[in-house]
This record gives C-alpha cells, sequence and structure tokens, in this order.
C-alpha cells in the first residue's frame, strides 16, 4: 500500500483537531496499519498530553531537524496498541521552527516506514498551518456546526484546494443531536450543503473525549462510549471501507416517553 | 418546571416559540450570506457601492427606478453568479423625458 499523509486541520481554534488526531491514529493502529502521529503544532504542543505519552519525550522533531538527533530518535511508541507511534514538538519555538521544505522531508522520510502519517496541524491560515500541511497529500478537516467555525472552515478549504490537497474532507464535530432536533444547532446536512465537500465523519459531542484527555488516554483505544464510535468509523473510511453514517438523530418519542421525560424520568 | 412547561412536554408542541424561526435555521441563513461575501471578497459595503456606480452606468442608457434594483449574489454548487433584476421604466425610450436624458449624459 502506498503511504498516506494527511494534515488534521481546522480554520477556527479548538474544534478538535488534536483529538481527531489522536483518536483517528489509533484507531487505524488498531486496524493494523502502521502509524504516526506527528506534532505539528509548534509551539503550542498538546498531541503528547492528549495520547498520554508526555512522559516519555527524550527528543522532539525540532532537535531532529536541528540535527541534535535522527528523526527515528524522536518516535515515541504506544505501548498500548501495535503500530502506534507519535513524533512530538518543542514547546519553546516559535512555529517556523519547522519550515515548510523540512516538513517535507520528514514526510517523505516517514513514508519510508509507515502506512499513515497524521499531522496535527494549528488552526488558522497563518504560516503555522503551511508548514505543517506542507508535506501531505491528503487533508481531514475540523469543524464544528457553529457559523464562525464553518466559515473558517470555508476559507482553510480554499487554501488547501489551492496547495493541492486531494482528498478534502470534512468531520463535523462536537454535534448535540438534541439542539439539532430542537432547531437550535446547525445539522450536518445544513455544514455540508454550504460548504460542499464530501463528508467522512460526525463526532457527538461526548463528556467522555474529556475523561479521556485527563487521563491521556485516547477513546478508540476502550469502546463504549459514543465519540469512540465515531472516530472508529472514521478511520475505517479512510481505510476504504464503507461504513453507514450513525445515526446522530434524536428518535422520535413517543407519547409515553414525552410524559417520562416531561416529569424527569427520561435519561 | 412550570406546568405549562410539562403540559407542552406532553404533547410535543413547542408552545409560545412555534413562530420563532429557530436559532440553527438562523445560523444558516447568515453562513450562506457570509460566505458568499468571503468567496468573492466582496462585502455587503463594496457590493452598495458597486450598486451606485452600476446604477451610474444604466442611467446613461435607460430610465430606471433605482429603488427597484435589485442586486444579490447566489452560490450554486460550488460558484457564485451576480443576479440583477433590473426593471426598466420606458423601454422603447419613446418618452421625450427619457430621450433628452439620453442625449444629455452622451456629451
Ligand atoms: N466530541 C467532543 N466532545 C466533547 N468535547 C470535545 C469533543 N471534541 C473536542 N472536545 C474538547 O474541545 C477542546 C478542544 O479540543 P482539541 O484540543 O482537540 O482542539 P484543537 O482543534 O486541537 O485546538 P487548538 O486549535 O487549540 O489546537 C478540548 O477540551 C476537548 O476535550
Ligand atoms: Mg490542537
Amino acid at each position: 500500500m502506498t503511504p498516506r499523509v494527511i494534515v488534521v486541520t481546522s480554520g477556527k481554534g479548538g474544534v478538535g483537531k488534536t483529538t481527531a488526531t489522536a483518536n483517528i491514529a489509533a484507531a487505524l493502529a488498531l486496524l493494523g496499519n502502521k502509524v504516526v502521529a506527528v506534532d505539528g503544532d509548534v509551539g503550542l504542543r498538546n498531541l503528547d498530553v492528549i495520547m498520554g505519552l508526555e512522559n516519555r519525550i527524550v527528543y522532539t522533531l525540532v532537535d531532529a531537524i536541528e540535527g541534535n538527533c535522527r528523526l527515528n530518535q524522536t518516535l515515541i511508541k504506544d505501548k498500548r496498541v501495535d503500530n502506534l507511534f507519535m513524533i512530538p514538538t518543542a514547546q519553546s519555538k516559535t512555529k517556523d521552527a519547522v519550515t515548510s521544505d523540512q516538513m517535507v522531508s520528514v514526510c517523505s522520510e516517514l513514508r519510508k516506514d509507515f502506512d499513515f502519517v497524521l499531522i496535527d496541524s494549528p488552526a488558522g491560515i497563518e504560516s503555522g498551518f503551511r508548514n505543517a500541511s506542507a508535506g501531505a497529500d491528503e487533508a481531514l478537516v475540523i469543524t464544528t456546526p457553529e457559523v464562525s467555525a464553518v466559515r473558517d472552515a470555508d476559507r482553510i478549504i480554499g487554501l488547501l484546494e489551492s496547495m493541492e490537497k486531494s482528498p478534502i474532507f470534512l468531520i463535523v464535530n462536537r454535534i448535540r443531536p438534541q439542539m439539532v432536533k430542537k432547531g437550535d444547532m446547525l445539522g450536518v446536512s445544513d455544514v455540508l450543503d454550504i460548504l460542499q465537500i464530501g463528508l467522512i465523519g460526525m463526532v457527538p459531542d461526548d463528556e467522555n473525549v474529556v475523561k479521556s484527555a485527563n487521563e491521556g488516554k485516547p477513546l478508540t483505544l476502550g469502546d463504549g462510549a459514543q465519540a469512540a464510535v465515531a472516530f472508529k468509523n472514521i478511520a475505517a473510511r479512510i481505510t476504504g471501507k464503507d461504513i453507514p453514517f450513525m445515526n446522530l438523530e434524536v428518535p422520535k418519542k413517543g407519547f409515553f416517553a414525552r410524559i417520562k421525560d416531561a416529569f424527569g424520568g427520561g435519561r | 418546571m412550570s406546568i405549562k412547561s410539562i403540559i407542552s412536554g406532553i404533547f410535543g408542541s413547542s408552545g409560545t416559540h412555534s413562530k420563532d424561526v429557530p436559532s440553527g435555521q438562523t445560523a444558516k441563513d447568515r453562513l450562506a450570506f457570509i460566505l458568499v461575501h468571503d468567496r468573492i471578497d466582496i462585502g455587503p459595503g463594496k457590493m452598495d457601492q458597486m450598486r451606485l456606480d452600476i446604477i451610474e452606468v444604466l442611467k446613461k442608457y435607460f430610465e430606471i427606478n433605482e429603488s427597484q434594483i435589485e442586486l444579490k449574489l447566489e452560490n450554486e454548487e460550488g460558484s457564485t453568479a451576480l443576479l440583477a433584476t433590473i426593471p426598466i421604466n420606458s423601454v422603447l425610450g419613446r418618452s421625450g423625458k427619457t430621450a433628452r436624458r439620453g442625449c444629455s449624459s452622451r456629451n
């Protein structure tokens, strides 16, 4: 299989790029792929913490680029699942410590050893984003169903297209089905209408995401949580499997269920 | 919880809010408008300016009613179009008034 280098990015910050990178990387590894997740957010590193690997860092990507070590010395192997690795970045440098050209050569070196290279990008349209995505062929754009996030996603999609990334897929994160049902949140179909881009996954707002971040254990390494299922489905779709979208609709309630709800008996 | 909201919960009505536009729809409408302008990089203010410019040009040729001119941007399948509706008052330019105007603006 030809190695695939995928940048995970967004226009607006804080919409779930790092969460998605960690969870999709772990899920791809569980599917039997050799995966490396690269922290491309120089100066604001987070991926190590979300993946729970922060205590094992010796060298960072910036060390490798500055010639203090070899690239393979920066690889941290995840002990919970075979074939999952992470490359941390430096916390004390600025975003231009890794240039676009350097990122391209890092990615081409990683292609030799991995099936998937996932790059966690900083938000926005500045050099940090450009550097992080320079070496990628494909892109996953994360948005939440909010006006500002979707607007910024549109901008990023335009930039990714001009950088000739393909395919570019959308993930709508933090969906609250109850609010969508009430008409108080943009639905996924609204977002797709507006952005006109392929959807690869929708992830519910799930408090388990916060818990897993607390523990430093990607949700997809366990099961049960709705968001874990959603991220696993995304990983499977990335590998070309045709997985139906999760039903995030709230089931239409019968009369008795509404009585129960009304008196506070619903879940 | 009020008795009223319990009852409206049971009967599934949206009660007093039924005539309000749900905020999700408002979000969608606002987004569509914002993105049309973002994508062509011309804000609503510039559009107004353009409207005035277009009217200036049209006035050389037609008698038009400025308040009836409608300019809007539409987005379909990834491409944007400027749609203009410009009612013309006297198509054939038969009235003396129109003719005179046409004359003076050519000078
Ligand atoms: N599906 C979800 N359900 C609940 N909380 C979520 C979900 N996705 C992300 N979050 C929370 O949102 C916050 C931001 O997530 P994350 O750090 O992954 O975003 P980011 O896009 O990487 O941010 P930044 O732009 O700062 O790098 C975190 O606190 C995370 O726990
Ligand atoms: Mg992040």
